[in-house]
């Protein structure tokens, strides 16, 4: 029986996890190390690459400081409409990426009157960086909220109460107290919010316009390089993410055990 | 510092917390507040610290109102149930948090900081567990240290919730005793809450017993278990027989007294339906004629004396009852 389980498991994970691996790996190598480094270091891919670290740069800093905000408003305090906003937090899970890059171009796109006007003052958002970062913030917006509103939830404000009555102001609470107690949670948010920043490409893919080397993301790069029949250009970009993931994968794993190990120890 | 507590009232929607409650706790005092859970006990408790805001009525700490003074100006020492110990910190960091936190100007030096938490330590003797963790003490280790942690901010009172409540019967006796000996020496007004009856016969000066969010009695132990003022308290504060047939006649069970033969005075038959041998005492389960089922509980001396058998008929004579006006039930 556990070996039945265990064997069902591995099959699947072969099949549908190490096989496109291993494929996608085959086929950016293939032609070899030069081609590979060709492609890696095309202009327009190094482009791409510093535009999906500038997006995350903005989106991650923003949305840990955002998600902080909300789960300790819906933690540790009472107010009306609270389960709204609970679920308005999960709004980005819920709607298509694709439907998000649309209200962004509703939003601000040359045609609606908010856009028209930011366009003639100079603010181009969409088509545009701006854009890109925007439409990555509301995509990986619940990660970090979704991770601290339980863990949170379980610790209560006991601690918080105790620190305030032996004199600690509110910062104080929070840098020596809160903090400290949340930190494996959040920097496991964090990571989980760093990887869908990495391969957004629904959300992206609407408000990017891709114009090469100014708004293509590393995800449409791959995109753009597949559809013009450059396999192995495409499959070494992708592997870039690959590779990425894999980084995040190992962080995480480490986080996971640290956060196990706090856990053990209230 | 003495605490005066006056008409304080709360309620959550259509449910009131506590109603009008007025109470007095002297300087130096050991004030146990005790009544069943959902009494308002702990509310009353956390409103002294501020931590819970009252809709009406004023708390003053000697002749001070505390009503608008916010938590962090309080200076009150708070145990909490499950201690809220800061799990990332050392014992050590745990007792000094509150004298770190201070502002600079009023800051202690931190030699002077060392100083009084080891002073501390040797208080709650603890002082070879400093630099451990609270995830590696036991749980009466732990409610030492929070005590100690409560102390270093030189509270003016100390307040304690359920204190015992999450220890073992063994240690949460060995703690009360020790809790007992603390306040003999430092002597400062204290209030701790709690269900148990016998902790706080045993520790408290006085005892307020609540119920309902009101305040049912107040005075000291003695007098809460042998003058009870109304039959609530009668019935909290330990096991009680209920003679319905005989116009709510309150007997505990040891005040029943059983006899093979018939005495002289006043007794009434009943039929043994179960015994219990607890070791010291015997408890026996009676039904009498007219249908009141109680308990007696007598010396094991008096019950191998008696020879008493189940489904025996005996005679039962009450050495002492009590009775009250206007009667309603728990």
């Amino acid at each position: 029986m556990k070996w039945g389980l265990m064997g069902i498991a591995l099959a699947f994970l072969a099949v549908f996890l190490m096989t496109p691996l291993v494929v996608l790996l085959y086929n950016a190598f293939h032609e070899g190390w030069r081609v590979y480094q060709m492609a890696v270091l095309d202009p327009e891919t190094i482009a791409a690459v510093k535009l999906t670290l500038f997006a995350v740069i903005c989106a991650v800093p923003l949305n840990m400081i955002f998600g902080l905000a909300a789960a300790w408003a819906i933690t540790k305090f009472d107010f009306p409409f609270k389960n709204f906003l609970i679920t308005l937090i999960d709004l980005p899970f819920t709607v298509s990426p694709v439907i998000a890059g649309m209200i962004f171009v509703l939003l601000f796109g040359a045609r609606s009157s908010l856009g028209a006007w930011m366009i003639a003052h100079g603010w181009k958002i969409i088509y545009d960086v701006p854009g890109i970062v925007l439409a990555t913030i509301f995509v990986t917006f619940p990660f970090v909220a979704r991770e601290l509103i339980p863990l949170m939830h379980a610790q209560g404000t006991e601690q918080e109460e105790a620190a305030l009555t032996l004199g600690a102001n509110g910062w104080q609470i929070f840098t020596r107290i809160t903090l400290p107690n949340i930190r494996w949670g959040l920097l496991y948010g964090v990571i989980l919010c760093t990887a869908r920043c990495l391969g957004e490409f629904g959300a992206v893919s609407v408000v990017s316009g891709h114009i090469r080397g100014m708004t293509n993301t590393v995800s449409l790069q791959v995109e753009i390089l597949y559809n013009e029949y450059q396999f192995s250009g495409a499959f070494a970009v992708a592997s870039l993410l690959v590779f990425g993931a894999c980084l995040t994968l190992l962080l995480k794993l480490y986080v996971e055990k640290k956060m196990h190990y706090g856990k053990g120890s209230i | 510092m003495s605490i005066k507590i006056r008409s304080i009232c709360k309620s959550f929607e259509t449910f009131d917390v506590l109603k009008d409650v007025n109470l007095e706790i002297e300087s130096g005092e050991l004030m146990a507040l005790l009544g069943p859970s959902g009494s308002g006990k702990t509310s009353l408790l956390r409103m002294l610290a501020g931590l819970d805001v009252a809709d009406s009525g004023d708390i003053y700490f000697d002749d001070q109102n505390m009503v608008d003074v916010p938590v962090r100006e309080r200076q009150v020492g708070f145990v909490f149930q499950h201690y809220a110990l800061f799990p990332h910190m050392t014992v050590f960091e745990n007792i000094a948090f509150g004298l770190r936190v201070k502002p600079r100007k009023l800051r202690m030096s931190s030699e002077k900081i060392n100083q009084k938490v080891m002073e501390l330590l040797g208080l709650v003797q603890l002082e070879n567990l400093a630099s451990r963790h609270p995830w590696q003490l036991s749980g009466g280790q732990r409610q030492r240290v929070a005590l100690a942690r409560a102390l270093a901010i030189s509270p003016r009172v100390l307040l304690l919730d359920e204190p015992f409540g999450a220890l073992d019967a063994k240690v949460r006796k060995e703690l009360r005793q020790w809790l007992r000996q603390l306040h003999e020496e430092l002597r400062m007004t204290t209030v701790f809450v709690t269900h148990d009856v016998e902790e706080a016969l045993e520790v408290a000066d006085r005892v307020a017993v609540m119920q309902n969010g009101k305040l049912e009695q107040v005075g000291t132990p003695s007098d809460v278990y042998h003058h009870p003022s109304s039959a609530f308290v009668y019935r909290f504060m330990g096991q009680v027989n209920v003679f319905a047939s005989r116009q709510g006649l309150y007997v505990r069970p040891h005040l029943l007294e059983i006899h093979a033969e018939m005495p002289v005075g006043e007794s009434f038959s009943a039929k043994i339906d179960q015994i219990y041998d607890l070791g010291s005492v015997v408890r026996v389960d009676l039904l009498t004629l007219e249908g009141d089922c109680v308990q007696a509980e007598l010396t094991y001396d008096r019950y191998k004396a008696l020879g008493l058998k189940k489904a025996d008929l005996v005679y039962i004579t009450i050495k002492e009852s009590k009775s009250f006006v206007g009667d309603y039930s728990i």
